[in-house]
């Protein structure tokens, strides 16, 4: 699922917003995406399984979510011009699976602010049933 | 005491419910699965008079009305058998008909319940009669994309137990 998000996300127009396709690991006691503004990391697909139906004769019948979330960073002070279009982008990649039987697909956008650094987390979140 | 514990997925613990066609000659049994609850209703009528010599109502039971729902998650096989609709016929077994097609043909039913063993492994008691399929209505959503149906059964007459 990361592969996707990723693959969709470099099919897009993202003006001098880049991808990477590193994990956004911590470098030298810094995450990478505070170290390299403006280039778009995706952690690692998160897994959680949960009941949707139990039955008296122990069928299960479970929803699985899967978790993906997006991060980068760029100068708070001057966001580039198209910051919001590539957070619209990313927020669309929740429907890049509609094929797939996801029955629910959420995005959820926060961001912090890091000394002169804008934070950008999408999260992406697949429903299907398992 | 011996608190009824049925045990889910768990063999000759748990829950299990049959059913036979009782035009079906052969007495095969369906058994169904994926209960997600069940009631035993056994509600007795009750006639009320009143005495012009008593300050209060008296009353005394009359005939009940048996009845057994539950709801399940829907087995294709089970719930619309294993003859296709256009063959089904009224003495075909339960599990050829299915619960849709004993319902449709309005096929007596002769049902068994085992509703589990006792907290301290005793036998468990099982439940049995005869009745009628009724009230189906299958339901899925988007929030829970797997169909559930509840499933009556309105008993002819009494309940025994074994």
């Amino acid at each position: 699922m990361r592969t996707r998000v990723l693959d969709y996300l470099q099919n897009q127009s993202l003006g001098s917003y880049r991808i990477s396709r590193e994990l956004p690991r911590s470098e030298s006691g810094d995450s990478l995406f505070l170290k390299n503004p403006k280039n778009v990391y995706c952690g690692e697909n998160q897994k959680e399984i949960t009941v949707l139906l139990r039955t008296l004769d122990g069928l299960n019948i479970s929803a699985e979510t899967t978790t993906l979330e997006v991060v980068f960073a760029n100068d708070a002070k001057n966001t580039p011009h198209n910051y919001a279009d590539l957070v619209e982008l990313i927020v669309q990649a929740k429907d890049i699976y509609s094929e797939g039987g996801f029955n629910t697909r959420e995005s959820t956008v926060t961001t912090e602010l890091v000394d002169d650094l804008l934070i950008t987390r999408v999260e992406l979140q697949y429903t299907k049933i398992r | 005491m011996a608190y009824i514990y049925p045990a889910p997925g768990v063999a000759n613990s748990e829950i299990t419910v049959s059913l036979i066609n009782a035009a079906d000659a052969t007495n095969t049994a369906l058994s169904l699965s994926g209960f997600q609850d069940m009631t035993i209703n056994a509600a007795n009528d009750v006639f009320t008079w009143e005495q012009l010599d008593s300050g209060s109502k008296f009353q005394i039971a009359t005939t009940s009305t048996n009845s057994v729902t539950m709801n399940i998650v829907v087995d294709q096989t089970k719930f619309f058998g294993t003859v296709a609709d256009a063959s089904q016929a009224s003495d075909d077994t339960a599990a050829e008909l299915g619960i849709f097609g004993m319902s449709k043909l309005k096929s007596l039913v002769e049902f068994s319940i085992f509703l589990g063993k006792t907290d301290t492994g005793g036998a468990g008691k099982t439940l049995s009669g005869t009745g009628y399929i009724t009230g189906l209505a299958p339901t899925v959503s988007a929030g829970e994309p797997v169909w559930v149906t509840p499933v009556s059964i309105s008993v002819v007459g009494d309940y025994t137990i074994t």
